[in-house]
C-alpha cells in the first residue's frame, strides 16, 4: 500500500491552480464574443489557432522535460486566449502561432513550467511578435467590418488611438464608442465595459485583488494628468491614455497573474506603481507601440526583489511591534 | 583504468577540453557580448572567429613566453596592449575578406583586446608553464569559441533573415527578425548550453546502459557455462 503522509492542519483550500485558470477562461470568453461581434468569425479562428499553438508547444516541452503532458493544466489555454485578444483581428495566423510558441517554449518552460515562470508568458510572446512583425501587429481594421477568414488585399487598415497620440494627434472617439470598444485597436482590449465586468467577476470570485489594477491605473492617470496632451484638458488626456492601447486589458488580466506578481501586498502596490510609471515612460519616449506589455515585463523582473524588500520591511515591523510589547 | 565506452567517451572529452568539454563560452561564460551581439549573420560569425584567432592566439603564446616575469598587476594592462598590436593585421584581414562584416562588428572588433576570454587565457598560459600545453590550450579554446559563434550565427541568420551567407533561402516559410536583436542571441546561447548538457547526459546514459547490458549478457553466458 502506498500511503502519502502530510502534516496537519488538513485544510482544503477552495482555490487551486485549476479553479483560478477556469475563472480566467470564463472571464476571457466575453471579450472573445465582443471580438466576434465586431470582426466576425475570424477572431474566433485566431483564438483557436493561438490556443492550439500554446497547447501543442506546452505538450511538446513537457515531453522533452520527461513529464507527461497534464490535461488538467489550463494555463496554456489562458495564454493562447490572452495572446489572441491582444492582436488585431486582421493579423496573419502565423503571428499568434509564433507568439504562442515563444511564450511556452522560451518564456515559460525553460524557467520550470507552470508556476515557476518569472515573466508573463503571453506578454513575452507578444513582445517577441511585436519585434518580428511590427507591420502586421500595429495595423488595425475598423470595427463592425466583418473580416474574411483568409484576408485579401481589399482590407482597409487604420491607426489605433495610441499611435495617433504618439504622433502628437488627438483621436476623436465619443463616450459611447469608448465604453463599447467601437474604435480600432487590439480585438479584445478596447471593450472597457466588458473588461470592467470581467474585473468585477474576478473580484467577487476572489481570484484577484482590487488594489493592483487600481494602483496601476491610478499611476497611469496621475502621470497622464501631470504631463497632459497638447490641445486637450488634463481630464481628457487621462481618459484618452486609459482607453488607448491594451492598457485596461493588461491591468485586469495580465498584471494580476498570480505566478508573476509579487506575493506581499506592499510589494504588489510597488509593482503596480512601477508598471504604471514604466508604461507612461514607454508611451512618451519609447519607439515600440505596446508600451504596457514591455512595462509589464520590466515589472515582472522586479517582482522577486520587491518581495524580498517587502519581507524585510515586514520582519522589521514585527520586530518593532515585538519590542514595543 | 578500464577501457569501456564511458571511459573512452570521458577520455575523448578530456582531449577536446575547451571545444566540447569546458567550452569557454558555454561553460565559463567568457566572451559573451561577442557571441550574443555580433553573431547576426554567418559572415559576421566567421569574421569574428578569424579576428579572435589573429588577436587571441598570438597573445596567449606571448604570455606563455613571458611567463611569470611580469607581475600579476601589470599583466592586465600589458597583454591587452599586446593584443591591440595583433588587432591591426586582424582588422586588415577582415576588411579585405569580409567588407560588410567588418562594419557590422564595429567596436566589438576592438573589444577583442579586452575580452574575458583573452584575460582568462593569458592567466591560464602563465599557469601552464609549458609552451606546448599553452599552444594546445589556445587552439582548443579558440576552436570552442568558433564552434559556438559559427553555430549561433548560422541559426540566427537562417531564422532571422531567411538566408545563409547573405544568400536567400527559399524554403524558410517565415522570417523572425526578433532573433537578430541581442535578446535573441542570449536565448540561442541559453538553448545551446542546455542542449549541450542534455546531449552529454544522454550519451553518458546510453553508454552506461550499453555497458550494463554487455555485463548482464556476459554474466548470463558465464552462468550457462
Amino acid at each position: 500500500m502506498n500511503s502519502n503522509f502530510y502534516p496537519s492542519p488538513y485544510i482544503r483550500y477552495r482555490d487551486s491552480a485549476r479553479t483560478i485558470m477556469q475563472d480566467a477562461i470564463i472571464v476571457l470568453l466575453p471579450p472573445f464574443l465582443m471580438a466576434w461581434f465586431y470582426y466576425g468569425l475570424r477572431s474566433l479562428v485566431l483564438g483557436l489557432v493561438s490556443v492550439l499553438g500554446c497547447v501543442c508547444t506546452s505538450g511538446l516541452f513537457s515531453l522533452l522535460a520527461g513529464k507527461k503532458p497534464n490535461p488538467r493544466d489550463f494555463s496554456p489555454i489562458v495564454t493562447g486566449m490572452v495572446i489572441a485578444l491582444l492582436l488585431p483581428a486582421s493579423v496573419p495566423f502565423y503571428v499568434p502561432l509564433t507568439a504562442g510558441v515563444f511564450a511556452m517554449g522560451v518564456v515559460k518552460f525553460p524557467f520550470g513550467g507552470t508556476g515557476y515562470n518569472l515573466f508573463n508568458p503571453a506578454a513575452g510572446g507578444l513582445a517577441f511578435a511585436a519585434l518580428c512583425f511590427p507591420k502586421e501587429i500595429f495595423s488595425y481594421t475598423i470595427p463592425l467590418e466583418t473580416l474574411p477568414i483568409v484576408i485579401s488585399e481589399g482590407v482597409k487598415y487604420v491607426q489605433s488611438p495610441a499611435a495617433i497620440m504618439a504622433l502628437g494627434g488627438i483621436p476623436s472617439i465619443d463616450t459611447t464608442e469608448m465604453l463599447l470598444g467601437n474604435f480600432p485597436g487590439p480585438m479584445g482590449a478596447t471593450n472597457i465595459l466588458v473588461i470592467g465586468a470581467c474585473l468585477l467577476y474576478l473580484l467577487v470570485r476572489k481570484s484577484t485583488v482590487w488594489y493592483v489594477p487600481a494602483v496601476y491605473l491610478g499611476t497611469v492617470s496621475a502621470v497622464a494628468a501631470l504631463c497632459g496632451l497638447e490641445g486637450v484638458s488634463a481630464g481628457q488626456a487621462v481618459v484618452l491614455e486609459l482607453i488607448s492601447g491594451s492598457l485596461p486589458f493588461v491591468a485586469v488580466f495580465m498584471l494580476t497573474d498570480p505566478v508573476t506578481q509579487p506575493k506581499r501586498p506592499l510589494a504588489k502596490v510597488c509593482y503596480a506603481v512601477a508598471a504604471g510609471f514604466c508604461t507612461m515612460l514607454f508611451r512618451y519616449f519609447g519607439a515600440v507601440a505596446p508600451s504596457s506589455i514591455f512595462a509589464l515585463l520590466l515589472a515582472n523582473s522586479l517582482s522577486p526583489a520587491l518581495d524580498a524588500w517587502a519581507e524585510e520591511m515586514a520582519a522589521a515591523g514585527r520586530e518593532v511591534r515585538y519590542e514595543g510589547k | 583504468m578500464k577501457e569501456n565506452k564511458v571511459n573512452r567517451y570521458k577520455q575523448f572529452l578530456r582531449c577536446g577540453r575547451g571545444i566540447f568539454y569546458k567550452n569557454p563560452v558555454l561553460s565559463f561564460g567568457l566572451a559573451l557580448p561577442f557571441a550574443v551581439v555580433v553573431t547576426t549573420s554567418l559572415q559576421s560569425g566567421v569574421a569574428l572567429s578569424l579576428a579572435a584567432l589573429v588577436t587571441y592566439f598570438p597573445t596567449v603564446m606571448v604570455a606563455s613566453l613571458v611567463g611569470e616575469r611580469l607581475p600579476h598587476w601589470l599583466r592586465v594592462a600589458v597583454y591587452p596592449l599586446a593584443a591591440a598590436l595583433f588587432l591591426l593585421p586582424a582588422r586588415y584581414l577582415i576588411s579585405q575578406l569580409f567588407v560588410t562584416a567588418a562594419d557590422t562588428m564595429g567596436a566589438y572588433m576592438s573589444m577583442l583586446c579586452v575580452s574575458t576570454m583573452l584575460l582568462f587565457g593569458v592567466e591560464e598560459a602563465v599557469a601552464l608553464h609549458s609552451h606546448k600545453k599553452t599552444f594546445l590550450y589556445g587552439l582548443r579554446t579558440w576552436l570552442g569559441f568558433t564552434l559556438v559563434v559559427v553555430l549561433i550565427s548560422l541559426m540566427r541568420e537562417m531564422i532571422g533573415s531567411g538566408s545563409v551567407w547573405h544568400t536567400s533561402l527559399s524554403w524558410v516559410p517565415v522570417k523572425l527578425p526578433g532573433v537578430l536583436v541581442a535578446c535573441g542571441g542570449w536565448i540561442f546561447l541559453g538553448f545551446m548550453a542546455a542542449l549541450g548538457k542534455k546531449l552529454h547526459r544522454g550519451l553518458l546514459a546510453l553508454f552506461r546502459r550499453s555497458e550494463e547490458q554487455k555485463k548482464a549478457a556476459q554474466k548470463a553466458k558465464a552462468m550457462e557455462q
